[in-house]
């Protein structure tokens, strides 16, 4: 496990000091994100002034949506870069290198690139819920906690439908569209969903628990609850390993020319 | 234990077929038509450990899938292979610590970073301890005089100092075994002759097993004693390369530059003809199982005015196709 995090740890280090050598392209996406971030709180900062309320959600919780929501999608994106580009690395046989060595595929995979522009997220997220108040220990661990959790959800999901990829040949759209679903679905407050959308966004798209879910924690916690989420990110974590491990066996390389850029 | 025991690998992808244009396409859609393209078609041979082997072929001869299943990067369709004693696609990980594979045109350095930081990060992938890997890594930078490098930007590289750079890297673990596909490919006169005689160093001096492919005969001659060939997916020669040479290298061309712009008349010599006749130089291509290319040079040399002398051995594509006419097999393979 140590040597694990040592080497997702040198990833991370060598990702940044990469795009770090394009000092002006390295700040302008980090901070153009974050502003993008911030100008969705400055359109629900406007919507509350005039509503005090959605379903129960006020502003303070919408922070705490968007809080928890740009840390775990920042840091599934700048940690695990690849994920979002998995069906198109399948599809064009780069999975060779990876392959070739000791580590465990999937994970030096997704770890061997960064988004730049999810550490822009991540800052936002962090300011976003300690805005939203009550900056009591316990709730910023359980912060912590349930970004991690979100984290491995959305890192799982992309794999899950990445790998669909090994099957499908080109799975680049599809991936784009279930990611996309994914994002939209958790940016709005739980409670407007009803009937089967609920049903949607607790299993095949599982935006509730990366938004939703982690919300009414901070706000009332409740073990059961709390052990539902922390069991779905390890559950949906192993299948996606799972299902990834048996794509590999279809898998047909490729003969592109390649650099690590 | 044998480097590498390959028995009856086969390998078939299966391919799409489509016919032209926007009906066909449709037609696909509605009606996939799927076909066996057979990659690899059965071959067996075996790498005694410390050989220099060169691997070599037509594109689509099934080199790169061979060679994709024994580093475990693809399953086998059926067959046996065993590296180091290990089933590459069942002992991937296992393997990987112990041998290395380099594709000249797929780059495992940092593009926008110094060698240095992709060598610290192979370290860490292969686990090597601290010490152990700065007292490998400073033999590297000695044996491929890459100290001036280290520190600079892969991408302000020359593709020759890269590939120096590559090959160290992926050596930094202690492979028993390495795969090179095509490592001198893009490279110049010079830069080639640098790699092969770093690869000839490492095979002479630390026993590393290579299994190398490449379309230059030069990098063949010069780095393996041992040469197999394939074609469609199947095994057509596995010797030496001298007793490749004896076999096919038959016709050799001899480039005379001569002191005088008038071109001499030719003595008649059995299995020597003239290709070419410019002033001041004469191109002829000689049969050696006519006349010993020795005999030849002393003729000429004794009849014409001589100022430099090469003799050319075919290119390794003329040699490939003469097996192919002798095996009775012809034409592009399926699949590289």
């Amino acid at each position: 496990m140590g040597g694990y995090l040592g080497f997702m740890w040198t990833y991370v280090k060598l990702n940044l000091s990469s795009a770090m050598e394009y000092r002006a392209a390295f700040v302008s996406q980090v901070v153009g994100m974050a502003l993008n971030d911030a100008i969705m709180i400055v359109f629900w900062w406007l919507f509350f002034l005039r509503f005090p309320e959605v379903g129960g959600w006020q502003l303070a919780d919408i922070l705490r949506l968007w809080g928890v929501l740009a840390v775990a999608f920042g840091l599934a994106t700048a940690v695990f870069g690849n994920c979002s580009r998995l069906p198109a690395l399948i599809a064009s046989g780069q999975l060779d290198y990876y392959l070739a060595l000791p580590k465990d595929a999937l994970l030096h995979v997704l770890v061997s690139r960064m988004s730049v522009s999810a550490w822009g997220d991540v800052t936002f997220g962090v300011v976003a819920f300690v805005a939203a108040g009550d900056l009591g220990v316990a709730t910023m661990a359980l912060f912590l906690v349930l970004s991690l959790t979100g984290c491995a959800i959305f890192t799982a999901y992309h794999v899950l439908v990445g790998s669909l990829a090994f099957w499908m040949g080109n799975a680049e759209a599809v991936g784009t569209q279930a990611s996309g679903a994914l994002v939209n679905f958790s940016t709005y407050p739980g409670s407007i969903f009803r009937g089967w959308v609920k049903i949607l966004t607790f299993t095949l798209i599982p935006a509730a628990l990366v938004g939703h879910v982690p919300v009414a924690l901070t706000r009332r916690f409740d073990p059961l609850v709390f052990l539902g989420v922390v069991a779905f990110a390890v559950g949906i974590a192993a299948l996606a390993v799972a299902v990834f491990r048996l794509g590999l066996r279809r898998y047909e390389s490729g003969n592109r020319v390649t650099l690590r850029a | 234990m044998r480097a590498v025991d390959v028995r009856d690998l086969r390998k078939v992808f299966q391919a799409k077929r489509k016919r032209p244009g926007l009906a066909g396409s449709l037609r696909a859609l509605w009606r996939p038509d799927y076909t066996a393209v057979t990659a690899v078609d059965g071959i067996s041979f075996r790498l005694e450990r410390g050989e220099a082997v060169g691997f070599v072929g037509p594109n689509g001869a099934g080199k790169s899938t061979t060679i994709k299943m024994l580093t475990g990067i693809l399953h086998p369709t059926s067959g046996e292979s065993h590296v180091l004693g290990l089933v590459p696609w069942r002992d991937r990980s296992r393997l990987a610590y112990r041998i290395a594979s380099v594709f000249g045109q797929r780059s495992q350095l940092w593009y926008h970073l110094p060698p240095a930081d992709s060598f610290n990060l192979l370290a860490r992938i292969y686990e090597l301890d601290q010490r152990a890997y700065r007292e490998r890594l400073h033999r590297l930078v000695e044996l491929f005089q890459i100290d001036r490098y280290l520190h600079i930007p892969v991408r302000r590289l020359s593709l020759g100092e890269r590939m120096r750079c590559e090959i160290a890297g992926a050596l930094l673990h202690r492979p028993e075994v390495i795969f090179l596909d095509e490592p001198t490919i893009g490279l110049d006169v010079v830069a080639r002759q640098q790699i092969r005689a770093l690869l000839r160093a490492l095979n002479q001096e630390e026993g590393v097993t290579l299994l190398l492919t490449s379309h230059d005969a030069g990098d063949i001659e010069q780095v393996c004693r041992r040469v197999i060939v394939i074609n469609h997916g199947s095994l057509v020669f596995d010797d030496t390369v001298a007793a490749l040479k004896r076999a096919f290298l038959r016709r050799k061309v001899i480039d005379l530059k001569l002191a005088e712009a008038t071109t001499p008349t030719m003595p008649a010599i059995p299995g020597v003809t003239a290709v070419a006749a410019e002033p001041f130089r004469l191109r002829l291509e000689v049969d050696a199982d006519a006349q010993p290319i020795e005999q030849v040079i002393a003729r000429l040399v004794a009849h014409c005015p001589v100022v430099d002398l090469t003799v050319e051995e075919p290119p390794l594509e003329e040699v490939i196709a003469a097996i192919y006419a002798a095996t009775g097999r012809e034409g592009e393979g399926a699949r590289g």
